[in-house]
């Protein structure tokens, strides 16, 4: 019986991923795919230490999701923020209490988002003092989720640009109990408003003339 | 990524699972969906007892990063995880001869983190209140 002829598989494409939002025109990594469709949805996890080459940054792990490709050219939005795990376990402690506050809220532009605070205090507090903490807080990120766009509630979570979050829920909290650390840690887009980012300018020229090499941050 | 980062070549992220039985090597690009290289210690020890060996680790990690070079990576991200839940939550012998035979073929090795599926509160461990008794 003749061997049945193996149709000679195509080779696959890369395409460079840049972040749309957050760090616009920001190179991300590269990803192969037979076909551009396939990229819609695939999501690049990239520690915040590479972008802004700070080591204190190690600590946060950024997730981009894959919603255009343009040419070779993939771009990606914010989809999820988390505290690394050895960090998360190094500030969590005996003899200390820790407290997890979810808040939700929708913001600016549209976006439905959760995100998680982590209260570690100095010594171990009352149920009844962690319960008016987690209730104050609550109220806080409630009323400061609307008023920011994703991009700038990530940018203040992570970097503390415009609104210092962590140290605006540190100082709520302090005054019903002794605060040791506080951190964001989660930041989830549970689903996405109809607003997309554009393309990132610098990127988007380089497309249209088509030349060679990355764009960088 | 820097944009030295990306001068140096493509990076890849290398998934590590190593149990006291085998350790896999699976290869794939920064978003998971494409897989790059696939090679378990199996592949290269006949005894079913050495599957899990540093040994066979080590084989398995060299062959992956061999196919890797071919397809021009030469960053990686590792991550290593144990088989977690209710069972081992320390990877077995196999992680660090994988890890050692990933850096030694010339691969450049980004970060190692932890990847152990830990439950917020899972089920219970089987074999009762005194263990598997053997």
């Amino acid at each position: 019986m003749p061997r049945r002829r193996r149709t000679k598989k195509q080779a696959k494409v890369w395409y460079d991923v840049y972040a749309a939002d957050i760090f616009p025109g920001q190179w991300l990594g590269e990803t192969p795919a037979s076909d551009p469709s396939l990229l819609i949805g695939r999501r690049v996890e990239v520690s915040l230490r590479d972008i802004t080459g700070d080591f204190m940054h190690e600590k946060y792990k950024l997730w981009f999701m894959i919603y255009r490709v343009e040419g070779t050219k993939a771009f990606a939005k914010f989809n999820r923020m988390e505290l690394n795990r050895d960090y998360l376990r190094s500030i969590v402690q005996r003899r200390t209490s820790r407290i997890d506050i979810q808040s939700e809220g929708v913001t600016k532009d549209g976006h439905l988002v959760r995100y998680f605070n982590i209260i570690i205090t100095a010594v171990r507090i009352r149920h009844s003092q962690q319960s008016d903490i987690r209730k104050r807080v609550n109220s806080y990120m409630e009323e400061l989720i609307p008023q920011l766009t994703l991009e700038e509630l990530v940018r203040a979570a992570i970097l503390g640009d415009n609104v210092p979050i962590s140290s605006q829920v540190a100082s709520i909290s302090t005054k019903i109990a002794p605060i040791r650390n506080v951190e964001p840690r989660k930041i989830v887009v549970l689903s996405y408003g109809e607003e997309e980012p554009g393309i990132p300018e610098g990127v988007a020229l380089e497309i249209e003339s088509s030349s060679p090499g990355g764009g960088g941050g | 990524m820097s944009a030295e980062t990306k001068k140096k070549g493509k990076i890849a992220v290398a998934h590590i699972y190593s149990s006291f039985n085998d350790t896999i090597v699976h290869v794939t690009d920064i978003t998971g969906a494409e897989t790059l290289a696939i090679y378990s210690g199996g592949m290269f020890v006949d005894a079913d007892r050495l599957e899990g060996s540093p040994y066979a680790a080590l084989k398995a990690a060299m062959a992956a990063a061999r196919d890797l070079k071919r397809k021009g990576i030469t960053q990686l991200v590792v991550k290593v995880r144990a088989p977690g839940g209710i069972k081992s939550r320390i990877p077995g012998p196999g992680a660090t001869a994988a890890i050692r035979g990933l850096a030694r073929s010339g691969l450049l090795l980004l970060r190692v983190e932890d990847v152990t599926p830990i439950p917020h509160d899972g089920c219970r461990k089987p074999h009762g209140r005194r263990g598997r008794r053997v």
